[in-house]
Order: structure tokens, then C-alpha cells, then sequence
């Protein structure tokens, strides 16, 4: 289906903290765009200071995430075609900021939260030595992990963040899996279980799965992250045979 | 964080701004379960006749009643049946079981936290007021229990050996050794469940996700073991339903050849 | 009336958080000089994660008979001879110390059967050397140097963009000005040394794989603070972006395609590589389909070659320009570029070896490169011109003044090979962090001069001042299109001098913009003084261009064809500016130190070894 010169209507989030309201603009479309080349056409065309953060245009950045028409996703990989086969005739095409993280203006969002608490997880510490050896089946559940573009989307899809607003005591998805990824390194010594438990509250996860759905970059948060790092916390505090098994053997 | 303005999330129970029909899939999968449910009640507590059924000396029991541990004559259970009070029934003492396995599974827990509590009913949809004054814990406070999925998986994979055990009481004739419709509804059923087990993400953790290292030997080949799981780990979902609806199918199946609306045959013996 | 301003001090101030930027900050931070970093964009957002197929350095685990000298050789050799050899030199041998590095920090690259860094073949590599992780390379190793650098002790200032650079009376650079993106505050910085590591020019041109970073705020920075810049002519076009749809014409499709056997074809099904192998290469690659099927078969089961690779991985100069003639020719696919088909390896090895790029054209182009053949076409990739620093130091003319990556320039002449930009951000960023900070010990904290400071604020809020004008975005897509059509693949004469006087034009309508008076998050106004940088570096590539006249590696021209290794293989064009006006002038390149001359020798008669022993298959 061909979308050029098609005439198409668009509700889109404009403001900032103090005021901030859903604004009208109608574009024609152009064959084979995607969500973000509209929203440049509005800004080249018409609002030139419409805020909207960007980069790769390739969906390996991670930097365009926004909500269209009710769902998370990055602009650029969203194709037209789609959304507007997803949308009723007659209603414009609805694109807001992330919802979860504090509004600065239009599409552009505050989401200096991932990265802080990024910085209070324990970096990789592994052998002094260069020259790692490891294979690839140890390399391919880590490399999973590290797919990640931090777009954050999981971490605006998150009830225990969206709609708990538990920021505090839950480290959202994302951070979810850069625990893993450390925790799963063939070779990390460090040990970090007891911050995941108490400081990360993986506990607070209740595999609802959304951070997995919405994923962008299609990695499995739910199943290949947060539940081995679930195991891995009953192994240390809900396992009693393995804790019989660890005060028996004095290891970890 | 929590300072600096947010947008409103839309409050309220399925306040949201999307445009596709969010509600269905919680929808169906909630009445599919309370289905289940109720069907499981009347079985076990209401209508416990007719849960086997005899064919030229073969035994076919329904998938909800095997293991029929009433039946057996380890540790007299057989003689104690007679003794029993008339509610018991072999399902109503082993169900817990697969009530807990499925309880407290990795993907029905999805299902109910969605269906049941609204927790959230769909992504992006809000949830009921409740849910935010009674204050969020997660999987504390009572679904810590969930912790203990691995025990429930252990007593799974017994109840599972003997089912296949079972499976092959269908297929001993008086006059030979054979297959029935009765031993493709009771096997199918083995081997949906079997499927289920063993895409267990417990299992996948014990097996193999524990470990960092798959360095070389008894490690490498639990490496393996937890690839090959994960593969059939992605359609944990698939096969947790449709184990369950075979349960019921072949459960509706024994009521069927009891009741003498469909009739079990031999298909072939040797 | 005085503007309000926010001040810093810090001993040396990094600008730009891609690959180079990172690795700068986490070395200066590790001699312990208090350091921080200004990025355009959030971190680990920057164009290093479109970097895909890989990371060049010689660490022999995928073919032992890698080394230092033969990268040292690819590199010059790819470079067609123009390389500062000094910079090629230090780049061969530290980059696999660097890339090991990268591995303690946490980078999981793709692993040989021998548990060690696996490396695979790219265009113009003798050997396969690029350590890799799948075909997300960059982002592997971006996300590695952010985990690093948030636990080195790095203050990050992160969407703030810097306009200006200030020097003291002895020249030199002291500070630096520019503003935070999000609330359109003023911040000025003083630092004893200032690294710029912010990337290329690439967006000057319509059809390009850089974001809307690349608008060449190093390069302009550099000129205006009175730094040299050379072989801005340089500009890579790589062979292989997407064409359709138009929306993302000009993303990368990576050169990994073709190290992965990925066959370039005409609209008549015909591999048209074999019939473009310059006499320079004459010799290197396979001649025939069967060979070069037998080399794909080997490497991709993990054995050493034993014939040689073929044509499609000849360098980007070479296959950019032979699709280009395709399509002139009327062979080109129906939207104006070739077919790249890897359909041929099945989709599981393709999944696995190619993800990203799968996803790429499955969600862009609704196409399954597992089933079907890509439409590829070149696009503006990278700028192997930029500043000119000192090998060693990477410090350039101005005192403390430092650049890295692929701003700085020298390690890639006239065309840069695959994967070596990704070693290049860790060797010379590396060295840009290590004497950035040794120049920063033992000085006192400079101070800026304030009228000078009031002087940069009001260039920042110019644009804020005016009550009406132009779209900011029309004068810039109007740009990009005038650099396309005027200063792209080929370039003649007439089409660069136009080209000059329009570029004269524009300079003029830039004052003119409008776009609201706000300064929160005014995407507007950040256009705006961008398009001050974006005009200066234009200027910049086409006077450079202009003046070469010869056609080698990443600069074709249509009326000056071929090479003139006499005279221009032996001149760099350097570029400085005076007064507001850009200028060029012609340097000599320096003689090559003898062992290195022997060096090439060596590999020179490996090489043609090899071609002899196949040569007698034919």
C-alpha cells in the first residue's frame, strides 16, 4: 500500500512541565516513512522548535522512544503503513513523550534515572590477566544481553515504575539486564545477588512481561534476565537444600 | 526520582490511551482458567464417578484422576481406599501437585497477575485504584511461595514418570500388546505435560543457568542441556495451555466412553 | 546588559562521548587529572553504535599469519599511500593491546574455537582481523567504554553543545563555551586541555549514514580556534546503504554482508566486481566465481584460506565507484542501486551473523535478506580528512589542543579501511586522553577572559533574536541536497565552484532564521547554529576538492580521472582559516622511515606469493 500524498493528521503532545497540551498538524505523506520522518516534517515544515530527541534513524540507538497511539516504541523503526492501518479513519495519529519518566518539553523526556542507577552497579571484575579464554555458549547468553540500545522503553513499560512509581526501590528492566549481563560473564568474580535481592528488588518483578513485549531490540527481558536472576536469589535465600548444601560445604 | 512533573498516567482501572482491543487476550485467558476451575471443583468434589474405564483388560484413566494412587497396593493404599471417607478420590490427594506447579509457573503467574489482579490487566493499561492503596510488594509478601516453584517442579517430574507408567496400562490387552484411542489421549497428554516440565524455567536454571562457566565435561554438557531448554523454553506459554486443555479433553473423553456416547477401540495388537 | 552564565573548571574537558571521547576521558581520568566530558546527546547514543562489522587489530587468533607490519601495509596501502605512515604505525601495533583491553572491561566479542577474540575478513584486510560481535561492533564497544568510564571517576555533561573555544594570550586553548540542550543555559568551561573527539561531517550530504550530530563541530571549532585541518577532500563513500524506501536511503548496510560472502549483483544477475579490480589490486583477489566461492567455504567453516577473496571486498573507494557505473550503465536495481544477496548462506548462519542487519531490512524495507537480495547504493559514511595532530600526542597546532577519532585525521590519507575506525578510537583516543592530561599536570587553572565570553554568548543566542525568518530545517535540507548534487561521489570543476559561491549564499541565510524564542529543548535553534559548523566544513571538503586535481581513493574526479602519484600522491592539501575565511595551502608529505619502507617490502613479496601460487590454478 502506498501512503504518498496521502493527507494525514496527527495529535501531537507539545509543552513542558508547566503547560503542556495535545496540538493538531497535518502532513502529506511520502511512500515507505516511518513515525520519526513525520515528526521532522512537522518540524522542518512547520514547528521549527518542536523538541524531539534523535540520532541513528536506524533503531540502534535507542534515543527516539516515544508512545504512539498508546504504545511505546521508537519512532524510527515505526513503519506509517502500519500505524495508519492501526488507526480508525477520520482520528489523528496520537504521539506522546514516555509516560514514566518527568516531561521536559514535547517528545523529549528525563531519563537520567537509568543511567544513575546504572553507576551503582558494580562494574565487571574478572581476571587481571589479558587475553581472556571463553567459548561462544558462554559468550552468546551475555552477548544477548549486551543487544541492548537503552531506549529505556522497558523501563516506561514497567507497572512497578509506571504505575507504582517505585523508582526507588526497583531498578527497571534495563538495569535488570545489565545485572544479568554482568552476573552470567563467563569470567566476573564479583558478587552481586544480595544488592539484586535488597537494593535492585528483582522481587518487585511479577513477570507480567510488557518490558518483554515492548522490546525494540528483541531480547527475551523477562525470560533470559530477570527469572535466571529470580533463580539465582531463591539459590541464596528461599532454597533450603541449597542453603543445607552451602553452610554443609562453606561455598557460595 | 519521583520530583520533576510526569505526565498522568490515566487512572483507574483500564484507563489507557491505546486504540486496540487490550482487553481480549486478559479476557480470554481469565475465562479460560475460571473454567478450568470450576470444572476441576466439580470433578474432584461433586461428580467423582467415572474416571476410568476398562477396555478388553486395558486400563484408560482420565488425565485429571492419573496417577490413580487409590488404586495401588504400595503401602496398602488400595485397602485404605475402602477405609476412606467417600469424598476422597485419588485426584483430590495428588492435585496439589500440579496445582502448585502451575501456580506458581513462571508463565501462568503472567496470566493470573494480568487476568485476576489487574496488575497490570494489559501493558500500558492502568490499574484499579486498589492496587495503588493497598501499596505495591511485588512477589513478597504472600507470592514469595512462588520461590518454591523448583520443589512443586520435583514433584512434577515424579507425578510425570508415573503417568507415563500409566500410559502403558493402556496398551496391555488380554490378547496382546496394542494401542488404543485410549492410550493416544492418555499419551499425548504424557507427552504434553513432559513438554511443559521440561521447558520449566526452574529447570533451565537447575540444569544448566546456574552456572557461569560451560567450560568443558559435566559443565559443558549442562551448557547444552540449558540451550536446549531455552529453545523450548520460548513456548513455555504454548505448552503450559495446551497440556492444560488436554488434561480436560481427555478427562471429557473417559466421561464420554463411560456415559456410552463414543466408544474406545483396540487400533491395533500385536 | 551582561548574558548570565554557569562556569566549570577541570583540568581536561573532552568533547564528544563516542567511542574516541570515552576512551580519552577513561585515560585521563586514570593519570588522575580531574576530567569531564560534553556530548551533543545522550551517553552511549553516539554514531560509534552504527560502527557494525568490527574492530581491526592484528591478533593473530583467526590467521597467525597476521602481524603488525602486514595491518601496516593494509592500512597504507589503503590509505593509497597518503597516511601519516607514523600514525599507521602506532595504530598496528597498539591496536590489539587495545582491543584486549576493551575485553577486560567487559566486551564479549565473538569467540574462535580456541576461546579466544574471533576476527573476520573486511574489505582490503589481508587477513580476517576484526574482532566482532555479531554486527553490532560499535555498540559492544560504546556500551563497554560508558560501563567504564561512569565507574573512572568522569563528570558527564551530557545534551550541552559546545560553539566556541577560547585561548589565552600565548594561543593557547583554555576553555571552552557552549550551552546545555535541555534548558538553553549557558555553561563555560575552563580547562587546561581540551580534546575533541566529535566525529564527522557526514551529514552535510543528503544521502548519508550519520545522525544529526555529524555536522562537523570539531572541524569548525578547530579552524575557528586557528587549528589545520587536512585531506578534507577525503570523504568516504560507503559502497553498500540502504535505497529504499526514501525515508532510509543512505543507512548503513554493513561491510560484514560481503566478509560473510555476500555477492554483489546487476540487474542481469551478473557479479559485476570481477570486471572492476584497479591494476593496483591487480593480482590480490579471486578471479573467478569458483575461487572466490571456495574462499567464502573456508572461512566461513574456520579455516585458513588457501585461495583469495573475492572482489566485492575490494576497498569502499573501489566498490562505491563500480556500483555508481552500474546504475550509469542502466544495470542498476529498480531504485538506483546494485543487489547484495547473502540469501545464499541460510537463514540460521544469517540470524546469527547478521541480526541486526535483518532486522534492519525486515522492519524498514519489509525485506527477508535471508530470502531476497538487498538494493545497496553508496552513501556519505565518513570523512577521512579532519584535524591535523601530531602522531604521537594527537595534540594539533594549538597548544592543548587535542583531537581523536574520526574528527582528527592522518591514520586513513585518502581512504580509510573497514574496521580500522573503530581501532583508531581506541589507540589515538588513548593517546589523546594520556597527553591531554601529562599537558594538564603541574598548570594553574586558567582564566577566561570575560569580554571574550560575553562576545561567544551573544553568537549562541543570536538566532534567539530575531522576529522572524527561514525554517532553520529548510536551509538545512536545501544544503545537504546542494552538497549531494555538487560535491558527491564524482565532482567536476564547474559543479565545486558553484558550489562555493551557493555555499556563500547559504552563509547568509543562516543569520536569517526563525524559530520561536524559547530555549528549552528548541530543536530549532540547536539547527540553527549547527548549520554555522555544517557550512564551514562544506566550504572546507569543497575547496579541498576543488584544488586536487586527481582522482584517488574517497575523491573521484569526473574531469581528472585517474591518479597523479607524480605530484598530488606526494601532497596533502591543508586547510586553515583566516579571519572568518577559509584557506588552503599544499604541504609535501614526509618521507617514510626506512625499516618501514622494509616492512612493506616484506609483505609485498608475501603477497605476491600468495597471487603466484594461485595464479598457476587459473
Amino acid at each position: 500500500m502506498s501512503l504518498k500524498g496521502k493527507k494525514q493528521s496527527f495529535r501531537i503532545l507539545r509543552g513542558d512541565s508547566e503547560n503542556s497540551s495535545m496540538e493538531d498538524f497535518e502532513i502529506e505523506l511520502d511512500e515507505g516513512m516511518v513515525v520519526l520522518d513525520c515528526v521532522h516534517r512537522i518540524q522542518h515544515e512547520q514547528q521549527a522548535d518542536l523538541a524531539v530527541r534523535w540520532n541513528c534513524k536506524a533503531g540502534k540507538c535507542g534515543s527516539c522512544s516515544a508512545e504512539i497511539n498508546g504504545k511505546p516504541k521508537l519512532m524510527c523503526m515505526t513503519r506509517m503503513n502500519d500505524v495508519v492501518a492501526e488507526t480508525p479513519e477520520n482520528i489523528p495519529i496520537e504521539i506522546r513523550p514516555m509516560k514514566s519518566f518527568p516531561l521536559i518539553k514535547d517528545l523529549v523526556t528525563d531519563v537520567s534515572w537509568n543511567y544513575e542507577i546504572a553507576q551503582k552497579i558494580k562494574p565487571i571484575n574478572g581476571p587481571d590477566e589479558k587475553n581472556w579464554e571463553f567459548n561462544q555458549m558462554e559468550a552468546d547468553r551475555v552477548q544477548h544481553f549486551r543487544e541492548c540500545i537503552e531506549c529505556f522503553l522497558c523501563s516506561n513499560t514497567c507497572h512497578v515504575l509506571r504505575d507504582h512509581d517505585l523508582f526507588d526501590n526497583f531498578a527497571g528492566p534495563r538495569n535488570l539486564v545489565r545485572l544479568a549481563q554482568f552476573e552470567m560473564h563467563p569470567l566476573d568474580k564479583e558478587d552481586r545477588i544480595p544488592e539484586i535481592k535488597k537494593d535492585f528488588g528483582v522481587e518487585y518483578c511479577n513477570i507480567t512481561r510488557c518490558c518483554t513485549e515492548v522490546c525494540p531490540a528483541g531480547i527475551n527481558i523477562t525470560d533470559d534476565a530477570i527469572i535466571p536472576l529470580k533463580e539465582r536469589v531463591v539459590d541464596r535465600y528461599y532454597d533450603p537444600i541449597k542453603m543445607i548444601w552451602r553452610k554443609i560445604t562453606g561455598r557460595k | 526520582m519521583g520530583e520533576g512533573f510526569k505526565l498522568p498516567v490515566l487512572n483507574g482501572l483500564g484507563k489507557t490511551n491505546r486504540i486496540d482491543n487490550w482487553w481480549s487476550q486478559p479476557l480470554i485467558m481469565g475465562t479460560g482458567l475460571t473454567i478450568t476451575l470450576i470444572y476441576t471443583f466439580w470433578r474432584l468434589f461433586i461428580y467423582d464417578l467415572e474416571i476410568s474405564y476398562h477396555l478388553n483388560g486395558s486400563t484408560v484413566v482420565s488425565p485429571l484422576f492419573s496417577p490413580n494412587i487409590l488404586e495401588w497396593e504400595l503401602f496398602s493404599l488400595n485397602e485404605w481406599a475402602k477405609t476412606a471417607p467417600n469424598w476422597i478420590n485419588a485426584a483430590i490427594l495428588i492435585i496439589w501437585i500440579p496445582f502448585g506447579f502451575r501456580g506458581t509457573c513462571y508463565y501462568m503467574r503472567r496470566v493470573y497477575y494480568r487476568s485476576f489482579f489487574a496488575s497490570p490487566a494489559a501493558c500500558w493499561v492502568d490499574e484499579p485504584q486498589i492496587n495503588k492503596s493497598l501499596g505495591y510488594k511485588g512477589e513478597k509478601m504472600v507470592f514469595i511461595i512462588n520461590n518454591l516453584h523448583r520443589y512443586f517442579l520435583y514433584a512434577a517430574i515424579i507425578i510425570l514418570l508415573i503417568k507415563w507408567w500409566d500410559v502403558t496400562h493402556t496398551m496391555h490387552f488380554n490378547d496382546g500388546f496394542g494401542i488404543s484411542i485410549g492410550t493416544l489421549v492418555m499419551g499425548i497428554e504424557a507427552f504434553l505435560l513432559s513438554m511443559y516440565v521440561t521447558s520449566c524455567h526452574a529447570l533451565r536454571h537447575l540444569a544448566g543457568g546456574v552456572l557461569d562457566r560451560w567450560v568443558s565435561g559435566v559443565s559443558k554438557l549442562r551448557g547444552k542441556m540449558f540451550k536446549k531448554i531455552s529453545i523450548i523454553n520460548r513456548s513455555h506459554g504454548f505448552w503450559f495451555w495446551a497440556s492444560l486443555i488436554f488434561v480436560f479433553l481427555g478427562d471429557l473423553w473417559v466421561l464420554a466412553v463411560n456415559k456410552g456416547y463414543l466408544s474406545d477401540i483396540a487400533i491395533f495388537v500385536i | 546588559m551582561s548574558i548570565e552564565y554557569k562556569h566549570h573548571e577541570f583540568d581536561v574537558i573532552v568533547i564528544g562521548a563516542g567511542g574516541a571521547g570515552l576512551r580519552a576521558a577513561i585515560e585521563s581520568a586514570r593519570s588522575g587529572v580531574k576530567t569531564a566530558i560534553i556530548s551533543k546527546s545522550l551517553l552511549g547514543k553516539a554514531h560509534t553504535v552504527m560502527a557494525v562489522g568490527g574492530c581491526a587489530a592484528a591478533l593473530q587468533n583467526a590467521d597467525p599469519r597476521d602481524n603488525w607490519k602486514v595491518h601496516f601495509h593494509d592500512t597504507m596501502k589503503g590509505s593509497k599511500w597518503l597516511a601519516d605512515w607514523k600514525m599507521a604505525e602506532f595504530h598496528a601495533k597498539e591496536a590489539p593491546e587495545r582491543v584486549r583491553e576493551l575485553e577486560q572491561w567487559g566486551a564479549v566479542f565473538d569467540r574462535t574455537n580456541n576461546n579466544l577474540i574471533n576476527q573476520r575478513n573486511f574489505g582490503g584486510h589481508t587477513f580476517p582481523r576484526l574482532a566482532h560481535v555479531g554486527d553490532s561492533t560499535g555498540l559492544e564497544i560504546i556500551r563497554t567504554l560508558q560501563e567504564k568510564g561512569i565507574h573512572s571517576g568522569i563528570d558527564i555533561f551530557m545534551e550541552y553543545t559546545v560553539t566556541d573555544l577560547f585561548k589565552d594570550n600565548e594561543g593557547k586553548c583554555i576553555g571552552c563555551i557552549g550551552y546545555n540542550r535541555v534548558d538553553g543555559e549557558i555553561h563555560t568551561f575552563s580547562a587546561k586541555s581540551i580534546i575533541l573527539a566529535t566525529g564527522g561531517i557526514t551529514r552535510c550530504w543528503s544521502i548519508c549514514s550519520g545522525s544529526w550530530e555529524y555536522t562537523g563541530d570539531g572541524h569548525a571549532l578547530a579552524l575557528k580556534a586557528g587549528a589545520e585541518l587536512r585531506d578534507m577532500e577525503f570523504v568516504q563513500f560507503h559502497p553498500t546503504g540502504m535505497v529504499w524506501p526514501p525515508s532510509v536511503r543512505g543507512i548503513l548496510v554493513t561491510e560484514g554482508v560481503r566478509g560473510e560472502g555476500g555477492r554483489l549483483l546487476n540487474s542481469e544477475n551478473d557479479r559485476f566486481m570481477f570486471n572492476y579490480v584497479p591494476e593496483m589490486f591487480a593480482g590480490d583477489h579471486a578471479e573467478t566465481i569458483e575461487e572466490s566461492n571456495q574462499w567464502v567455504e573456508e572461512v566461513v567453516s574456520g579455516k585458513l584460506a588457501t585461495v583469495r577473496r573475492p572482489p566485492e571486498l575490494l576497498t569502499r573507494d573501489v566498490v562505491a565507484k563500480a556500483i555508481n557505473s552500474e546504475v550509469k550503465a542502466g544495470r542498476g536495481s529498480p531504485h538506483g542501486g546494485a543487489f547484495l544477496d547473502i540469501s545464499h548462506r541460510g537463514e540460521e548462519a544469517i540470524l546469527k551473523k547478521l541480526p541486526s542487519m535483518h532486522h534492519q531490512f525486515k522492519e524498514l524495507a519489509g525485506v527477508d535478506i535471508s530470502k531476497e537480495p538487498m538494493e545497496v547504493g553508496p552513501t556519505a559514511h565518513y570523512v577521512m580528512g579532519g584535524i591535523r595532530v601530531d602522531a604521537k600526542t594527537q595534540e594539533s597546532c594549538v597548544s592543548g589542543l587535542f583531537a581523536c577519532g574520526e574528527v582528527a585525521s592522518g591514520l586513513h590519507g585518502a581512504n580509510r579501511l573497514g574496521g580500522n575506525s573503530l581501532s583508531d578510537l581506541i589507540v589515538f583516543g588513548k593517546r589523546a586522553g594520556e597527553f591531554a592530561s601529562k599537558n594538564a599536570k603541574d598548570k594553574s587553572q586558567p582564566t577566561i577572559d570575560e569580554d571574550e565570553i560575553q562576545k561567544a554568548a551573544s553568537k549562541i543566542l543570536a538566532p534567539l533574536m530575531n522576529k522572524e525568518g527561514e525554517n532553520p530545517g529548510k536551509i538545512y535540507d536545501e544544503l545537504r541536497d546542494m552538497m549531494q548534487e555538487n560535491v558527491g561521489i564524482i565532482r567536476t570543476k564547474e559543479e565545486m565552484v558553484s558550489a562555493l559561491t551557493k555555499l556563500k549564499e547559504f552563509d547568509e541565510r543562516q543569520k536569517n532564521t526563525f524559530s520561536g524564542t524559547s530555549r528549552k529543548y528548541n530543536s530549532g535553534w540547536h539547527q540553527a547554529l549547527d548549520l554555522n559548523n555544517m557550512i564551514i566544513v562544506s566550504k572546507a571538503a569543497t575547496l579541498a576538492a576543488l584544488t586536487r586535481e586527481e582522482s584517488r581513493g574517497g575523491h573521484t574526479r569526473d574531469d581528472f580521472p585517474t591518479p597523479d602519484d607524480d605530484y598530488w600522491g606526494q601532497i596533502l592539501n591543508i586547510i586553515w582559516m583566516d579571519d572568518g575565511e577559509v584557506k588552503i595551502k599544499q604541504e609535501e608529505k614526509e618521507e617514510m622511515r626506512d625499516d618501514l619502507k622494509d616492512a612493506i617490502k616484506e609483505v609485498k613479496a608475501m603477497i605476491a606469493e600468495r597471487a603466484a601460487e594461485h595464479g598457476g590454478e587459473k
